[in-house]
């Protein structure tokens, strides 16, 4: 079962049109769809905007996870293949298959330990491509997927060069290797000429946890694994506190990690900066950067409302594009999105 | 083991809910912790992993980019590995289920959430909301009233002017009472032979238009019946909801009922309208008929929607309103015009409704039936009002016209007097806002405090009778805002709840200028701004000014001059024709619906 992310930088970046393409060219593929997400996805005003959001039209034979409180709002006939313990702020998630084309909100397990065990879940029905919708910026779960695709879009900011140097940040993080005979520790592991020596911890989230680390590092050579968080303030330390004689093999969850911080471009200067000092990255994990889909339109807030505004969206896929080798793509003026993996 | 609970204000200032559910859930037994608030949210997350908590409790309201602050926090969370042992919770005033799960928490609670459901998710019980049914019993309004007259001698003249009224309709019948008869008999024979020759004899005394409804189905322009698919689902949709959480809106027991306006026209979107309201705590609704009902003789029957305003008045339409209600919201009809008083007061008493509209003065003046013919019916309605033990409440007729109050008041105690005598329960309905005649003469220019109050005092110095101001209160202040017209509503509903009056009605923010059917989240605005109000005001007093007392004195001392007139008149009908209780320079004109239609017995 090949599994594929789609992630969005903000809000209203155009995760669901993305999304509704990609099912669109994958039935005609003759492939097993199944489609989930790690929140609620498909209903027809934004929650937060008010303003109507694109729907998700399902063709039939396609597994579909829901809620049981969606359930009230479907525009379709379907069968209940299961119902899982996987528990939201919407009751259980339902794995259902759609007997007609239709509409139905999609909502999913909203953690990443919740989507691993759900993919052995799905795997019994015969799936050959999951679909997995994000929600709003979050990304974590999306940690353990084969693939991802990146939607930006003018709702994270008007501002073109700045999406363009944010999705760059993004591709530069992603470009680490993944470290394939490694699986990820349980905590924090240094090891050097002094030995190996475990933490208790299992991220690094500030200063006071980076200045631990740092005195436990030797001169030369050091492999450095953090299984969970690193936060641009422990890189910063690490980088104004590590000296040139000694050089950081760092081993992290994923590029994921990197993204916690909310700032791609802080954090991939910092990283930048890291290996500039002749330290490494790798990671456990890797979803593959397949794409990354632009959306110019943006809720312009009025008062207490917002209105529907947009972008220039040529120069906005230029821009970004110019930025990227990964292609880039405006779903609804040019849907074109090639997915190799599928070949 | 005790459950451990961590309590996140993820907001740099606002921390007060969460500090609310925190002492709760201290008070069930649980150890929490609270953080301060404007705390990073990774530092918020190291505390939440150094320790383990079984559930983790966010606090944070939502403006523009708030959405994504939440979504990166249960990123945190979730690869630090802190969701892999904690439940993540959301709270916070526009935070519904939807928003909860796109966000990823594992459960929302909004403004409308309690602190007992943050408890019941917290110890694994499910908790039915709808379980929580409307707690109140139905009140009689007229019950701890003696009807005593205090101002014996106005009294004594209502009681003159009320004997030779009755004397006056006793001696006479119309086609209307003698529909009423027929028509109780063939709401209770079974015998369908008996029942055609009923309404045989009933449709000889309609016009065409009722006759041509009742007998070939050809109803008048926009009226057709529900048909049974229509009724099937409306029943349907009625077991299918419950009220989530029914609210209510007095805030102690000794403030007013509320009521509101049905009349859409459609008997179905009433209903749906009426159940909104009941969750929001509305005590009772007054249904509006259309007012061409009022110019026929005879009435249609059947489950019948009407695509303009006013819900046709039929045994079936009531039955199904009441039926559809609460058993402890009332229902009132309306009656107090038109050519089918008695008939419609029978029907509502059949049909199970617990108060009714009567007003013999206003109908022959603002509403536009004869005098002598509504005087006769108007008697026949609140003997049938008393025998069907239906309350009926006297609206006036200041609002619409410039009658000045103390004509309209006199006019609405005559009604008072004549429900008493024939065993009856009257209520009083003074307009409570500004009227065309005040806004003439200036009673309000100061304030709206002092003339309101001043009927209401006025009243209480002569009888001992229930109150219930109308209809509605504030409605010519209102206006085309929203805001405008939920505040208006507001402040006189906490003028009218210090004055200790039995009930209200109230108009919805779009009613005053709606260009078709009532919206219902405009009634929800009335009903949320007057549930506030009450709060507001709860058991304290309005201060009026010296105006006030001036105004009531006056007030009784121009009731008593008018009814000193009218009793020198040989009946009802002679005053009302002689514009005593509204003449042409007041804008009251007696009507001419039923003109010359009273026949001697």
């Amino acid at each position: 079962m090949i599994t594929v992310g789609i992630v969005g930088t903000w809000k209203n970046t155009g995760k669901t049109t993305t999304l509704a393409y990609l099912l669109s060219k994958l039935i005609n593929k003759k492939l097993r769809i199944a489609v989930t997400g790690i929140g609620y996805d498909g209903e027809e005003i934004d929650n937060i905007t008010a303003l109507p959001k694109p729907r998700l039209l399902f063709e039939r034979d396609t597994v579909v996870t829901t809620s049981e409180k969606c359930l009230n709002n479907v525009d379709l006939f379907y069968k209940t293949l299961e119902k899982t313990e996987h528990n939201t702020a919407l009751g259980n998630v339902l794995i259902i298959e759609t007997l007609s084309p239709g509409m139905i909100v999609v909502a999913g397990p909203n953690k990443k330990s919740s989507l691993q065990s759900f993919f052995i879940q799905l795997e019994k029905y015969g799936i050959d491509v999951l679909l997995i919708d994000g929600s709003l910026n979050r990304i974590a779960p999306l940690a353990i997927v084969d693939y991802l695709i990146f939607a930006t879009g003018a709702s994270r900011s008007e501002d073109i060069n700045f999406l363009a140097e944010e999705m760059a940040s993004i591709e530069y993080i992603f470009n680490f290797s993944k470290n394939k005979s490694l699986s990820t520790p349980p905590a924090i592991i240094i090891e050097n000429n002094n030995g190996k020596t475990i933490l208790k911890t299992s991220s690094l989230f500030d200063n006071e946890d980076a200045k631990i680390v740092c005195n436990l590092l030797a001169k030369g050579n050091n492999i450095l694994s953090i299984p969970k968080i690193i936060s641009d303030e422990a890189l910063n330390y690490l980088n104004n506190n590590v000296s040139e004689d000694i050089v950081v093999n760092l081993n992290a969850d994923s590029p994921i990690t990197f993204m916690l911080s909310g700032n791609p471009i802080q954090t991939a200067n910092k990283i930048k900066e890291f290996v500039k000092k002749g330290n490494c990255i790798n990671y456990f994990n890797k979803p593959k950067l397949q794409a990354v889909t632009v959306n110019p339109f943006y809720p312009k807030p009025i008062d207490h409302y917002f209105v529907t505004e947009y972008v220039d969206k040529s120069e906005l896929q230029k821009k970004v594009q110019n930025k990227l080798s990964l292609n880039v793509y405006n779903i609804k003026e040019n849907p074109v999105l090639e997915l190799p993996f599928l070949n | 083991m005790t459950k451990k609970i961590l309590c996140v204000p993820l907001d740099p200032v606002h921390d007060v809910g969460i500090k609310l559910i925190r002492n709760a859930l201290d008070k069930n037994g649980y150890e929490t912790t609270l953080l301060a608030p404007d705390l990073t949210m990774e530092a918020i997350v190291k505390f939440a992993v150094n320790e383990t908590y079984d559930y983790i409790l966010v606090s944070r309201t939502l403006g523009y980019g708030v959405a994504e602050l939440l979504s990166r926090f249960n990123d945190l969370l979730d690869a630090a590995g802190v969701r892999e042992k904690s439940k993540i919770v959301i709270g916070g005033k526009p935070i519904t289920p939807e928003l909860a799960a796109e966000l990823g928490f594992d459960k929302g609670f909004g403004a409308q959430s309690t602190i007992e459901e943050v408890v019941a998710y917290i110890e694994g019980r499910e908790i039915n909301l709808t379980a929580k049914t409307l707690q109140r019993t139905k009140k009689d309004i007229a019950e701890n009233y003696t009807y005593n007259f205090v101002d014996t001698e106005i009294g004594d003249l209502l009681s003159n002017i009320a004997d030779k009224l009755i004397k006056y309709a006793d001696k006479r019948t119309t086609d209307s009472i003698e529909r009423a008869k027929i028509k109780e008999e063939i709401i209770v024979t079974r015998d369908a032979k008996k029942r055609n020759e009923l309404q045989q004899k009933y449709a000889a005394l309609c016009d065409r238009v009722i006759v041509d409804a009742n007998e070939k189905k050809l109803y008048p322009k926009g009226v057709r019946n529900l048909d049974e698919t229509e009724l099937i689902d409306l029943k349907r949709f009625l077991d299918d909801n419950q009220p989530v959480s029914p609210v209510k809106i007095q805030h102690n027991d000794s403030q007013p009922l509320v009521f509101k306006f049905l009349g859409s026209g459609c008997p179905t979107m009433d209903i749906v309208h009426a159940k909104v309201c009941e969750r929001w705590g509305i005590n009772g609704f007054l249904i509006i008929n259309p007012s061409w009902e009022a110019r026929y003789e005879g009435l249609i029957n059947g489950y019948l929607t009407h695509e303009n305003d006013g819900t046709i008045t039929s045994f079936e339409n009531i039955k199904l309103m009441r039926e559809s209600l609460h058993p402890s919201t009332l229902l009132t009809v309306r009656a107090h015009r038109g050519l089918n008083t008695p008939e419609t007061i029978l029907l509502a008493g059949m049909a199970g409704a617990d108060l009714a509209k009567i007003n013999l003065v206003y109908g022959s003046l603002g509403a536009g039936t004869d005098p002598s013919r509504l005087a006769v019916d108007g008697v026949e309605a609140i003997k049938l009002a008393a025998r069907f033990n239906l309350p009926f409440d006297i609206p006036g007729n200041d609002e619409l016209s410039g009658v000045p109050a103390w004509k309209s008041l006199a006019g609405q105690l005559i009604n008072v007097m004549v429900g008493i005598k024939l065993g009856a329960k009257p209520i009083l309905k003074p307009l409570f806002c500004l009227g065309p005649h005040i806004v003439i003469n200036g009673q309000m220019n100061q304030n709206y405090v002092d003339y309101n109050s001043a009927k209401i005092k006025a009243l209480r110095q002569i009888v001992d009778c229930p109150i219930w101001p109308g209809e509605p209160i504030a409605f010519m202040t209102q206006s085309e805002e929203r805001v405008q017209s939920a505040n208006a509503t507001s402040y006189h509903a906490a003028l009218a709840a210090t004055l200790g009056v039995d009930a209200i009605t109230i108009a919805s923010t779009d009613e005053a200028y709606s260009r078709g059917p009532i919206c219902i989240t405009s009634r929800i605005d009335s009903i949320r701004a007057v549930t506030d109000a009450f709060r507001f005001v709860g058991n304290s007093k309005f201060e009026t000014s010296t105006q006030c007392d001036y105004y009531s004195e006056d007030l009784v001392k121009k009731i008593k001059d008018v009814l000193i007139h009218v009793n020198n008149k040989a009946d009802l009908p002679e005053a009302i024709n002689a514009g005593l209780l509204g003449n042409a320079e007041d804008g009251a004109y007696p009507g001419k619906f039923g003109k010359d239609t009273v026949r001697m017995i």
